[in-house]
């Protein structure tokens, strides 16, 4: 089988698709895959060898085709056509769509294929999503939707694969190496520090840098710390460096190529981040991840897709905030409540794997911030779970909602050997190990109150869909018609969800008074 | 009317009706100069048109940066004999076409072939002043940014054909076409409906 994945949005969200793109790999007879990006992201092309071809667009050379009086009219339309027929002729038995725009939709719409995955548009405009995880995506676009599953993961089970593991797969090249070897770093402990981000209300600010590197250096004395930037940022770096150095700080600036940040983070214990490429790229370099969560950064969607990675999020009530939109308050208040010492102190406790100072240190800081520690769920998702525990009915509830939307959205519950009884093994160990065994008591009584609920839930909507299904069609007009259709098709969805959740409600209680 | 002269950097350089048609110390220089402001999808179209043949280094300079065709349009002939005598060059990559106006260019069958496909227009301000009405009324037949010229060019494309009644308020305002005014216009509604495909997607570009 020949495929193209189109992933046409920024690096970091690319370097996020690889476990897909690994899994696309192992579970799929493929005998070439290859990728359509925009230009920025074949930089990491040495490093990928999964990818066989790489075409790319260029973005900001089609935008000033459209916007620039000097360039015809058609150019960009030229450009564009001639690029995707270049594609098409390479007849690909299937396209998937992994970015969720208008603007790859169109794409993946125009390109022919047989088999198409991920939202496409066609003609008329009309969206086509071929996996019920896609139209989940689209429905879980507003920030303030109460879960939602990482894209990671969406797209993993959007693109039909299975299972709990995840590959991060990249290669290390000599280039890269030579450019680490270049900065002469001494042996030791390196923590690596990427200041800046792309927004500038994902950007911690620099003084609180330079605070907090102060503090670490009297945890870490011996340490390097490195301060990592992309050759677009290395005017400010160097800035921040020389200031580090004003303060008698020994820090070494690395301005390096995508080759050499995968390098430098191979050979670090540690990388402190906000939400950026680089924090993506440590999880391919299987090393702790500190990601401060600020501004838009929303954890949930794209925080570290790793297991015992830590997030900290400032408590303020804008956050997320909305992506094109600028800060909404007065000062960077995100940023400002999430203090040196948090960081600092969250580090040092990262480098000696000490979750329970960790916790300690998120009790200290309730007020001021939210302390998460990343998970890969048994049951085949990632969760950031808060170091101070969630109360066991809200951990119980989110947990039983996610395995519902996964039988529902993967269609496992269509199958009649659907494994519930699997899922509920998987389920109870994970409650086990959330939750203190005191707590377990909160969820039997909780279970009970929920499969209450879930089955009276279930018994009306199975009453409601079946006189809807009996009700008479309306004669008047097509409209009409396409929202009765569009009504009953909501209440099959909502009853199957609610059957789906009351059998692993009742897996799960069997498997907890097995576990006493 | 056409001297040559040597620059200070030792090349060959043209003096047109009096005026220098490239610097007279480093014509190679400025030509690199040049190109840098205008490299905006140079790598990706099939054509460039050049309007303007210059003392040539400027021709040379595209041709060192893309592997596209390059056709250079100029008035006055011996211009283009000139900068041959200078340049000798290669006429696999690079066509002269001595044009009068608007209606031989949209005659001529080597530019017909080129506005079919993709491709980027790039003046030569000292060449363009030689002939300023002229090289105006081309460049607008080839930037496709009013009705008349982007229908041309849209039907050399073997495109569904346009609505003459297209409502472009550009077009009223006279003022150069957008993308904004074809994401509205019968254009898109009656073109093809792949082309209309890449049309939205650009329209997403300049959200």
């Amino acid at each position: 089988m020949k495929v193209l994945v189109i992933g046409l949005l920024r690096l970091g969200d690319f370097i996020q698709i690889l476990p897909v793109i690994h899994g696309l790999r192992a579970q799929n007879s493929i005998r070439q895959l290859d990728v359509l990006t925009f230009e920025p992201t074949k930089s990491l092309q040495p490093m990928l060898p999964v990818v066989d071809q790489w075409w790319t667009l260029n973005r900001d050379d089609l935008q000033r085709g459209l916007g620039e009086g000097n360039i015809p009219m058609l150019t960009s339309f030229s450009v564009l056509q001639e690029q995707l027929d270049t594609i098409n002729a390479q007849k690909y038995d299937a396209v998937i769509n992994l970015t969720q725009t208008r603007f790859s939709a169109w794409i993946a719409g125009y390109l022919h294929t047989g088999n198409r995955t991920g939202l496409a548009l066609d003609p008329r405009g009309n969206p086509h999503f071929h996996s019920p995880w896609f139209q989940y995506l689209d429905e879980h676009t507003p920030l303030n939707v109460k879960d939602i599953f990482h894209y990671t993961d969406i797209f993993f089970y959007g693109c039909g694969l299975k299972g709990s593991e995840r590959q991060w797969w990249m290669k290390e090249t000599t280039t890269g190496q030579l450019e680490v070897d270049e900065l002469s770093l001494p042996a030791g402990e390196n923590i690596v520090l990427q200041v800046f981000t792309s927004d500038d209300k994902k950007t911690w600010p620099a003084e609180s840098w330079l605070r907090m590197l102060t503090q670490l250096r009297l945890f870490r004395s011996k340490a390097n710390l490195v301060l990592l930037g992309a050759p677009n940022e290395a005017e400010r770096l160097r800035g921040l460096a020389s200031q580090a150095r004003e303060r008698g700080l020994r820090v070494t600036e690395a301005i390096l190529s995508m080759q050499g940040a995968f390098s430098l983070l191979k050979r670090a214990q540690l990388l402190i981040s906000g939400d950026t490429s680089i924090k993506h790229l440590a999880n391919a370099a299987d090393i702790p991840v500190l990601e401060l969560s600020l501004g838009s950064s929303d954890f949930r969607r794209t925080g570290a897709y790793r297991a015992n990675a830590l997030i900290v999020q400032a408590k303020v009530r804008c956050a997320p905030c909305p992506h094109s939109s600028p800060c909404s308050q007065d000062t960077h208040e995100c940023a400002a409540v999430l203090s040196p010492e948090i960081v600092s102190t969250s580090a040092h406790h990262m480098l000696s794997g000490d979750w329970f100072a960790l916790r300690k240190l998120a009790q200290e800081f309730f007020r001021e911030a939210r302390f998460l520690r990343t998970r890969m769920v048994e049951s085949g998702f990632w969760f950031a779970a808060d170091l101070l525990g969630s109360k066991p009915e809200v951990l119980l509830d989110t947990l039983v909602e996610r395995c519902t939307w996964k039988f529902l959205l993967s269609r496992e519950y269509l199958n009649p050997l659907a494994q519930f009884g699997s899922e509920g093994v998987r389920l109870c160990r994970e409650l086990e190990s959330l939750l203190p065994s005191e707590a377990l008591t909160h969820v039997n009584g909780h279970l009970n109150f929920l499969e209450s609920e879930t089955a009276q839930r279930s018994e009306k909507l199975a009453h409601m869909w079946q006189t809807a299904r009996q009700a008479p069609a309306p004669d008047r007009g097509i409209t009409q018609i396409g929202d009765v259709r569009k009504m009953h098709a909501e209440l099959e969805k909502v009853f199957h969800q609610a059957q789906v959740k009351l059998k692993l409600i009742r897996s799960l209680k069997s498997q907890l008074s097995g576990a006493k | 009317m056409i001297e040559t002269l040597t620059a200070r950097s030792g090349c060959k350089v043209l003096r047109y009706k009096g005026k220098l048609l490239s610097s007279a110390v480093d014509p190679v220089g400025e030509a690199e100069e040049w190109l840098k402001r205008r490299l905006t999808l140079l790598a990706r179209v099939k054509t460039v048109f050049v309007l303007g043949a210059g003392s040539g280094y400027h021709i040379e300079e595209v041709c060192r940066q893309t592997s596209a065709r390059v056709i250079v349009i100029e008035k006055d002939s011996a211009l283009t004999s000139a900068v041959q005598e200078i340049h000798g060059f290669n006429a696999i990559q690079i066509r002269f076409e001595e044009i009068e106006g608007t209606r031989d260019l949209r005659a001529s069958e080597t530019i017909r072939q080129a506005v079919a496909e993709s491709f980027l227009v790039l003046e030569h301000a000292a060449s363009v002043a030689a002939h300023p009405e002229f090289y105006a009324e081309i460049k607008n037949q080839l930037l496709g940014r009013d009705w008349g010229s982007l229908t041309w060019q849209w039907q050399l494309k073997d495109l569904a054909p346009l609505d003459s009644q297209a409502k472009i308020h550009g077009a009223a305002l006279n003022e150069p076409l957008t993308i904004y005014d074809l994401d509205k216009t019968e254009l898109v509604q009656d073109s093809a409906e792949r082309e209309k495909m890449l049309l939205k997607a650009l329209r997403e570009l300049v959200k």
